[in-house]
C-alpha cells in the first residue's frame, strides 16, 4: 500500500508501453487516410499524425484542397503523403487501416459501407448519414465486416457540454439516480446554452455557373442528384441544401443530441413522434426553424428551440416531475435549489465505463463509445426532424422498424435512391 | 388573412377578374395568384389553408404554377418551387385519392410540356414523392434521357406496385443493363434473378459489378455459386467488381432464412478457409453462425485459438445471435484454463463484461490476479460491469493486493450498492491497506457512515494522511462541532483539509440554516480568520458583512478578500462591483473575473447581463479584463454589445476579441441589426481577420463574415419598401409622420431594443422599462399607428403625456397594448385589456389575429380620451369623470378609492408629455406611426 499516494494515483496515467522505450514497432502503429480535406478534415484535431496512428494518405475531389493539404502535411509532419482524387483508391490502399470520412454528409453512408467492405475501420464525421436508410445500411455493413466504427462527436464521454458547464457524466448519474423523476423534458436552446447556427441556410434562385477547373463536380456530387453547379452548393456552404446535409439541424444536431440520447438511456431506440414549428421549407435550399419537439414512447421529450423562439432566459435544460437542471448545472429539487448537488451526485455510482480510446478499440476490437449503433440512433433524431421540416408536418415513427407510421411520403425519404451505381449492400 | 395580387407581369391577366375572399368563390386563377403572392408561408395554419385552396383547383393549379418556371438564368423560380413542393407535401398527407390524382395529373402534364431540363427534373422529383403505378410511364420514358435518367430511375424505384412493370423492362433488356440491375436490386426483385444471371455470361466489368450488387440485394441461393466464383477470381479482394462484398452480403442476408441455411453454411465455411482478408473471413463466419446457430459452437471455440484478435473478437460477437448459455459457458471455461493464452482470455473477459454475462462472472474473478496487466484490467472492468455480491467481495478483497487501485476504480462504477462492503472493510482493523482503500472509496462515494472511522484515524500512525484526505468526503452536519474544535487545535498544515471538510458538512444543511449553525463557533473563536471560507460558503448577508469589514482591516484583509471571492450569491454582483470601484485596484483582475461569474450565473436575461458587463467594462482598466467583458458582452447578442465591439476593434489589445464579438453577434442577428453601423462593423471584423495572415483559422472567419455580409446585403435589398406614409387627408390636416419606415430620428430612448426592420419598428429582447419616446412632447393630439401582434401574449403600451423613464401608467397615462386573449391573461381586470387607459378607464375587448396588421387611433383632447381600433371605437371616456377628479387618494389614504384600480395616478392630469412605446417583450411590430398636434393648430 502506497498510503499517501493512493488518492493521487487515482488520476490514471495513460498506458504507453507499445514496443518498449521510445520505439514503435511498425505493426503496432496504425495508419489512417482522410477523405475530404476542405474543412473539418484539415482542422488540427483531425489532421494529425503521431506514434499511435500515422496519417498516410489524403483524398479530395478539389485539386486545390488536395494540394494545399498535402503541402500542409509535408510542412507539419515532414512527410510526403499519398494523395488521391478518387476515394475508392484511398479505401483500397493496403497501407491504410482507418478511413477517416470528412466529406459532406451525402457521402458518409456510401463511403462507410465501402470502407467496411474493404476491411477498413472507420472514423466518420457528424452527422452520421443523410438518411435513416443509409444509417441502417452502415450498421449492417459494420456488423457483417466486423469493423470498428467511430462517429465523431464526443460529449457523451468528454469535455464540458456547452450550457451544462460540466461534462455529461454527473448529469448521467443524476438522471440515472431517478431523483429528477420521469419522464424528463430536455430543452436544447440558446436559453440553455446551446446555440443553433442558423447561418447554415441555402440560397434560392441560384444561377448556374461554370465549374472551376480544379473541382470534379460530378464526383463531388457522387450519389446526390445532379443539379447545375453554383459555388454556394459546395465547399463550406453545402450545409444549406437538403441534397447534402440538413442545415443548422444537420450541423449541430447530432453534436447536441447524442449526449441527450445517452443520458436519457435511449441508445437503442428512437423517438415516436416529431413535431415542428417552422416556416415552409424550400425544396432545395434549407431555411430556419423555430421549434422541433421529439417525444419518446415513455413520455421523455427533447425540445429544440431555434430562431427567435428561445424561451426566456431562465428555463431548465432538463425538467422532470421532481427536479430541474438549469444552465451551468444549477439544480432544483422539489422546487428548492440544491446547491450541494455535486456532493449528492458523488454518492451515486459512476456510469458504466466507456471505451473512449479509438486507437485502443481498433487494436483490441472493442466497440467504441459512440459507434455505428448508438450513432445511427442519434442521427435518426436529426433525420426525423429533417423529414418533418421537408414535409411541413408532424410525423410519427416506429423505433423498431425505423419507419414513419402511416406516411408514405415521409417513408420515401428514408431510402432515397442514389445517383449512379452507389449501392449500400 | 390579407390577400395580395401577384405582381409578376405574367400573372396580371390571371388576377384581374376576381376579388372574392373565399376559396369557393375565387376563380382558380385568383387562388394560384394569391398563394404565389404569399410564398413561403411562415405559419403552418396559413400554409395548410392555402394549400387546401390550391388543391381545390385540381390539376389546373399545378400546371399553371409549373408553366411559370423559367430557366434559372432567366428569372426567379423560388416562389413557384415553394408552391409546388408545398402542394405536393400537403397532398401527400391531406388529399383524398381523387385530389391526389389531380395533383399527379398536373405534374405529369407539366413534365410533358416543360422544356428546361433542370425544371423538368424538379417536377419529376416532385412526382416521385407521391407517384402511383399509373405514373410509372413518365419515368420509364425518361430512363434513357441523358439529363433525366437518374431522376427517372429514382422515380420508378420509389413508385409502389411497379414490380411487374420493372420485371418486364428487365426481361426485354432494351435499356442499359446497369440501370436495370440497379432497378432490380433496389426493388429486391427476386424474379429478376434468372435474367440477371444470364447477363453475366457475357457481361463487361461495369455490368457485372452492377449485377453482383443487385444479386446481393435481390438474389437467392441460386446466385451463390456465381458470386463465389466471381469472388474467387478476384482473390476475395474488394475491387475491382465488388463481387466479394456482394457475395458476403448475400450470404449474410440469406443466413437468416432457414431454407437457405444449409447452402449458406457450406459456402460460408469454405469462404472462411479460402479468403485471406480478415473482414471477408469474419463476414463469412458471421453468416455461418447465423445460419447454423449454436451448432457452430466448435467453430467458435476453434476461432478462439486463432492468432488474429480481429478473428477472435468477431467470432465472439457473431455468436451473440445465438443467445446460447451453453456457448457462453463453453467460452468462459476457456478463460479459466491455464493453457489459454492471456490475450485470448482478455478477449473473452472483455466480451463477458461488455455483455454483462452474470453467470460467468467467476471467469472474470478468476483472472483478477493474472500476471498480465491487460488481462487483469479486463477482469476488474468486467467484474465492475456485471456487479453482484461475489464480484463485490472479490473486488474489496483486492484492496489488500498490488491491484488495489484497479479494485478501487472498479468499485467506483460498480453495478450495485457498495456501501455495506466498504463499511465492512473499514471495520477490519487488522489490515492497513484494507482500511486505507475503503476510506478512499468512502470519500469518493461520500459515505457519511465512514466519518467516525475517519475521525478516529486522524492520528493513526499509518492512516493519518488518508484519513485527513478522506475527511471532506465523509463528514456530515453533525460533525460540524468536532470539525470546528479540530480547526482550532490542529497544526497549520492540516487546516486546509479541515476547512474543506467543514465547508462540505455545512453545504449539506439547508442554505438558511448554514450561517446560524456556524456563527457560534466563529463568534467565540480567537482565530476568526479560520472560518472565512466556511462563512463564504453560507453566502448569508451577515457573512458578507463580516467578511467585508474584515476585508477593510489590514491584518485580516487578504484572507477575507479570498473568502469574498468564494461567495456564491446574487448579492455579490454589487459587492464586487463596489470593491472594483474602490481605491485599491490591485486585485481588480480577480474581483472582476468573479463579478463576471456571478453575472453569468445570476443575470436575469441578456439585457440585465449586458448592463452589468457594460459597467464592468467601464470599471475594468486592464486589457485582460477588457477582453473578458467584450467577450461576455458578445454573448448577450445585443446591439449595444455590437456597438461596443465596434468601438474597441481599433485598439490592437482588444481587436481580436472585438472582431470575434462582431462575428458572433452578427451571425445570429444579421437579419435584425440592419443599419449602416452594423454593416461597417462586419467590414471592420473582416478586415481584422484578413490581417491575421498567420492564423490558419482566420480564413474560416473571413469566409463566415463574407457570408454574413452577403446575407446582410441581400436582406437590405429585399427589405420591404416602407409602407409608412401619410394619406392625402392627413397631409392636408398637418399630421407629422413620426416613423417613415426607415428612420428613428423623431424618437429617443431605447433605440437598441426598438429597431427598424423591413420598414417596421420591431421590438428586440425588451423587458419592462425598455421604452422609446417621441422627441417632442404633446398635449392634445391624434396619434395613429398600425401594429401587429406576432407572438402569443405580447404586452406593450402607448405612453401619453408622460415624462421619460417613469412608469407611464401612473406618472402619465398608458393606453394598453395587449394580446389579452392569451390564456395567461385570463384573470386580468377589465381596465387592463387592450385599449384601456390603464387602471383608469376600461376599453371594449377586441379580437386580434397574430401576425395581422391592426390600425389604432388614440385621440386625447383635454380630459377626453378616445381609442379606435380597426375602425371601431373601443374607448370613449373622460379621465376626470372616471375618478371624480381624484388622481390621488384622500389625504392619509393608502391607495385611491376613487380610481377603478384603487391606485394613485399622480400623472393622470399631466397637460403634456412624450408619447412612447412601453416595452414588455419581443413579438410586436409598429408602422405608419403619425401624430397630429392639436395644440399647434
Amino acid at each position: 500500500m502506497k498510503t499517501a499516494g493512493a488518492i493521487a494515483l487515482f488520476s490514471i496515467v495513460p498506458r504507453k508501453v507499445l514496443g518498449g522505450q521510445g520505439y514503435i514497432a511498425p505493426s503496432d502503429q496504425l495508419t489512417k487516410g482522410i477523405i475530404g480535406v476542405g474543412g473539418i478534415g484539415r482542422s488540427s484535431f483531425h489532421f494529425s499524425s503521431d506514434d499511435s496512428c500515422r496519417l498516410v494518405a489524403l483524398c479530395d475531389v478539389d485539386s486545390e484542397h488536395l494540394n494545399s493539404a498535402l503541402a500542409l502535411a509535408k510542412q507539419r509532419f515532414g512527410e510526403d503523403l499519398q494523395g488521391y482524387h478518387n476515394y475508392r483508391d484511398l479505401i483500397s490502399d493496403p497501407n491504410i487501416d482507418i478511413v477517416h470520412i470528412a466529406t459532406p454528409p451525402h457521402w458518409h453512408g456510401v463511403m462507410a459501407v465501402e470502407a467496411a467492405n474493404a476491411g477498413k475501420d472507420v472514423w466518420c464525421e457528424k452527422p452520421m448519414t443523410r438518411t435513416i436508410g443509409e444509417g441502417k445500411r452502415v450498421v449492417e455493413a459494420i456488423k457483417r465486416n466486423n469493423r470498428i466504427f467511430r462517429l465523431n462527436t464526443w460529449f457523451r464521454f468528454k469535455d464540458t457540454f456547452y450550457g451544462l458547464g460540466t461534462t455529461v457524466e454527473p448529469l448521467k448519474k443524476l438522471v440515472d439516480s431517478g431523483v429528477l423523476g420521469w419522464p424528463l423534458t430536455v430543452r436544447v436552446s440558446g436559453a440553455t446554452g446551446f446555440a443553433w447556427k442558423f447561418f447554415w441556410t441555402g440560397k434560392e434562385n441560384l444561377v448556374p455557373q461554370a465549374v472551376p477547373s480544379q473541382l470534379d463536380y460530378d464526383m463531388w456530387l457522387g450519389p446526390a442528384p445532379y443539379k447545375p453547379y453554383h459555388p454556394h452548393r459546395t465547399h463550406a456552404t453545402f450545409r444549406g441544401y437538403w441534397d447534402y446535409d440538413g442545415g443548422g439541424l444537420g450541423d449541430m444536431g447530432q453534436h447536441y443530441l447524442d449526449p441527450v440520447q445517452y443520458f436519457l438511456g435511449k441508445d437503442e431506440t428512437s423517438p415516436i413522434k416529431v413535431e415542428i414549428d417552422a416556416p415552409q421549407q424550400h425544396p432545395d435550399a434549407i431555411g430556419i426553424w423555430r421549434k422541433i419537439t421529439y417525444t419518446y414512447d415513455d413520455g421523455c421529450r427533447i425540445i429544440l428551440e431555434g430562431e427567435g423562439y428561445e424561451s426566456g432566459s431562465k428555463v431548465p435544460y432538463i425538467e422532470g416531475p421532481n427536479g430541474k437542471v438549469f444552465q451551468g448545472f444549477e439544480v432544483e429539487l422539489n422546487g428548492k435549489p440544491a446547491p450541494d448537488i455535486m456532493s449528492m451526485i458523488a454518492q451515486m455510482p459512476d456510469p458504466e465505463p466507456q471505451n473512449t480510446d479509438f486507437i485502443k478499440c481498433v487494436k483490441n476490437r472493442e466497440r467504441f463509445a459512440l459507434n455505428e449503433q448508438n450513432g445511427h440512433r442519434s442521427c435518426n433524431i436529426v433525420n426525423m426532424g429533417v423529414a418533418a421540416l421537408r414535409l411541413n408536418r408532424d410525423l410519427e415513427f416506429d423505433p423498431v422498424s425505423q419507419t414513419f407510421i402511416n406516411d408514405d411520403a415521409a417513408n420515401r425519404l428514408i431510402d432515397q435512391p442514389m445517383r449512379g451505381d452507389y449501392r449500400l449492400l | 388573412m390579407k390577400r395580395f395580387f401577384i405582381s409578376l407581369g405574367l400573372l396580371l391577366t390571371l388576377a384581374g377578374n376576381a376579388v372574392a375572399q373565399d376559396a369557393r368563390q375565387r376563380t382558380p386563377q385568383t387562388i394560384v395568384a394569391d398563394v404565389l403572392a404569399e410564398m413561403p408561408y411562415t405559419q403552418k395554419a396559413d400554409f395548410d389553408s392555402a394549400m387546401s385552396d390550391l388543391l381545390s383547383t385540381g390539376s389546373f393549379g399545378v400546371t399553371q404554377l409549373a408553366g411559370m418556371l423559367v430557366p434559372a438564368d432567366q428569372g426567379q423560380n423560388n416562389r413557384v418551387e415553394y408552391a409546388l413542393d408545398g402542394l405536393v407535401a400537403y397532398s401527400s398527407a391531406n388529399a383524398d385519392e381523387e385530389q391526389l390524382a389531380e395533383t399527379r395529373q398536373g405534374l405529369k402534364k407539366a413534365i410533358a410540356s416543360a422544356t428546361d431540363n433542370a425544371n423538368k427534373a424538379f417536377l419529376m422529383k416532385l412526382l416521385s414523392n407521391i407517384s402511383r403505378p399509373e405514373d410509372a410511364d413518365v419515368f420509364v420514358s425518361a430512363l434513357t434521357d441523358p439529363y433525366l435518367s437518374e431522376y427517372a430511375l429514382s422515380g420508378l424505384i420509389l413508385t409502389p406496385d411497379t414490380d411487374e412493370l420493372s420485371l418486364g423492362l428487365i426481361s426485354q433488356a432494351t435499356l442499359p443493363k446497369t440501370i436495370l440491375a440497379r432497378l432490380a436490386g433496389a426493388k429486391h426483385l427476386v424474379a429478376a434473378e434468372p435474367v440477371m444471371l444470364g447477363w453475366l455470361r457475357d457481361a463487361d466489368a461495369e455490368t457485372a459489378t452492377s449485377v453482383y450488387k443487385a444479386l446481393a440485394l435481390a438474389g437467392t441461393a441460386k446466385s451463390l455459386p456465381v458470386l463465389a466464383k466471381a469472388a474467387a477470381v478476384e482473390k476475395y479482394e474488394w475491387l475491382p467488381t465488388d463481387a466479394t462484398a456482394s457475395y458476403v452480403s448475400l450470404l449474410n442476408r440469406l443466413a437468416t432464412n432457414p431454407a437457405d441455411a444449409k447452402a449458406v453454411a457450406k459456402d460460408a465455411g469454405a469462404l472462411m478457409k479460402k479468403a485471406k482478408n480478415i473482414n471477408v473471413r469474419t463476414g463469412a463466419m458471421t453468416a455461418l453462425f447465423e445460419a447454423e446457430g449454436a451448432k457452430a459452437l466448435p467453430v467458435l471455440l476453434k476461432a478462439m485459438s486463432d492468432p488474429d484478435r480481429q478473428f477472435r473478437m468477431a467470432a465472439l460477437r457473431s455468436s451473440e445471435c445465438w443467445n446460447s448459455d451453453d456457448a457462453v459457458v463453453a467460452v468462459a471455461a476457456l478463460a479459466k484454463k491455464d493453457k489459454t493464452p492471456d490475450v485470448v482470455k482478455t478477449d473473452i473477459i472483455n466480451w463477458i463484461g461488455a455483455n454483462k454475462y452474470a453467470s460467468q462472472v467467476d471467469a472474470a474473478l478468476a483472472n483478477l490476479d493474472a500476471a498480465d496487466d491487460e488481462l487483469a484490467q479486463a477482469a476488474f472492468t468486467a467484474a465492475s460491469r456485471i456487479g453482484g455480491e461475489e464480484a463485490l467481495s472479490a473486488l474489496v478483497a483486492h484492496f489488500d493486493s498490488k491491484r488495489d487501485i484497479k479494485a478501487m476504480k472498479a468499485l467506483l462504477s460498480f453495478n450495485g450498492d457498495v456501501k455495506d462492503a466498504i463499511m465492512e472493510a473499514l471495520a477490519d482493523d487488522k489490515s492497513t491497506n484494507m482500511r486505507g482503500c475503503a476510506l478512499t472509496v468512502a470519500c469518493q462515494r461520500r459515505i457519511k457512515e465512514a466519518a467516525p472511522v475517519a475521525l478516529s484515524l486522524l492520528n493513526d500512525e499509518k492512516l493519518s494522511e488518508i484519513a485527513y484526505i478522506a475527511l471532506p468526503g465523509v463528514v456530515a452536519p453533525d460533525n460540524i462541532g468536532t470539525l470546528c474544535q479540530l480547526l482550532e487545535t490542529s497544526p497549520a498544515s492540516r487546516r486546509g483539509t479541515i476547512q474543506q471538510a467543514l465547508v462540505a458538512a455545512l453545504r449539506q444543511l439547508p442554505a438558511e440554516e448554514q450561517y446560524a449553525t456556524l456563527s457560534p463557533y466563529f463568534e467565540k473563536s480567537a482565530k476568526p480568520e479560520l472560518y472565512y471560507g466556511a462563512l463564504a460558503t453560507t453566502g448569508a448577508p451577515e457573512a458578507v458583512d463580516a467578511l467585508l469589514s474584515a476585508y477593510k482591516a489590514p491584518s485580516t484583509g487578504k484572507a477575507a478578500f479570498e473568502a469574498l471571492l468564494e461567495i456564491d450569491s446574487p448579492r455579490m454582483i454589487d459587492v464586487l462591483y463596489n470593491i472594483a470601484l474602490g481605491n485599491d485596484k490591485s486585485n481588480n483582475g480577480a474581483v472582476l473575473k468573479r463579478y463576471v461569474a456571478m453575472v453569468d450565473r445570476y443575470g436575469k436575461d441578456n439585457i440585465d447581463r449586458y448592463n452589468h458587463y457594460r459597467r464592468g467594462l467601464e470599471a475594468s482598466g486592464t486589457d485582460e479584463t477588457d477582453n473578458l467583458f467584450i467577450g461576455k458582452l458578445a454573448s448577450t447578442g445585443t446591439y449595444g454589445a455590437l456597438a461596443i465591439a465596434d468601438a474597441r476593434i481599433a485598439n490592437p489589445a482588444t481587436a481580436a476579441v472585438s472582431a470575434a464579438a462582431i462575428r458572433s453577434i452578427m451571425s445570429k442577428h444579421v437579419g435584425e441589426y440592419r443599419g449602416e453601423q452594423a454593416r461597417s462593423s462586419i467590414v471592420k471584423a473582416t478586415d481584422y481577420f484578413k490581417s491575421r495572415t498567420n492564423d490558419p483559422d482566420a480564413g474560416y472567419a473571413v469566409d463566415d463574415l463574407k457570408g454574413i455580409l452577403e446575407r446582410f446585403d441581400a436582406d437590405a435589398a429585399t427589405a420591404a419598401t416602407p409602407s409608412s406614409k401619410l394619406t392625402p387627408e392627413e397631409e392636408a390636416m398637418g399630421f407629422d409622420l413620426l416613423f417613415d419606415g426607415t428612420s428613428m430620428a423623431k424618437w429617443t430612448g431605447d433605440t437598441t431594443t426598438y429597431i427598424v426592420r423591413d420598414g417596421c419598428i420591431t421590438v428586440g429582447e425588451a423587458r419592462w422599462g425598455n421604452n422609446i419616446y417621441t422627441a417632442d412632447e404633446y398635449g392634445d393630439f391624434i396619434f395613429r399607428f398600425e401594429f401587429s401582434l406576432d407572438r402569443p401574449g405580447v404586452n406593450n403600451g402607448v405612453g401619453i403625456r408622460t415624462p421619460m423613464n417613469v412608469d407611464a401608467a401612473f406618472h402619465g397615462m398608458e393606453i394598453q397594448i395587449l394580446d389579452h386573449d392569451d390564456p395567461m391573461y385570463a384573470d386580468i381586470q377589465p381596465y387592463q385589456v387592450h385599449g384601456s387607459v390603464y387602471g383608469v378607464i376600461p376599453a371594449e375587448r377586441v379580437k386580434f389575429k397574430h401576425g395581422e396588421w391592426n390600425t389604432e387611433e388614440i385621440r386625447a383632447e383635454g380630459d377626453h380620451i378616445t381609442v379606435t381600433v380597426n375602425g371601431k371605437v373601443i374607448l370613449d371616456g373622460n379621465i376626470r369623470d372616471a375618478c371624480q377628479g381624484h388622481a390621488v387618494g384622500d389625504p392619509g389614504e393608502e391607495g385611491n378609492h376613487y380610481m377603478i384600480d384603487h391606485r394613485n395616478h399622480p400623472g393622470l392630469f399631466n397637460k403634456r408629455g412624450h408619447i412612447g412605446f412601453l416595452g414588455h417583450g419581443a413579438g410586436i411590430r409598429f408602422r405608419n406611426v403619425r401624430v397630429l398636434d392639436l395644440n399647434s393648430k
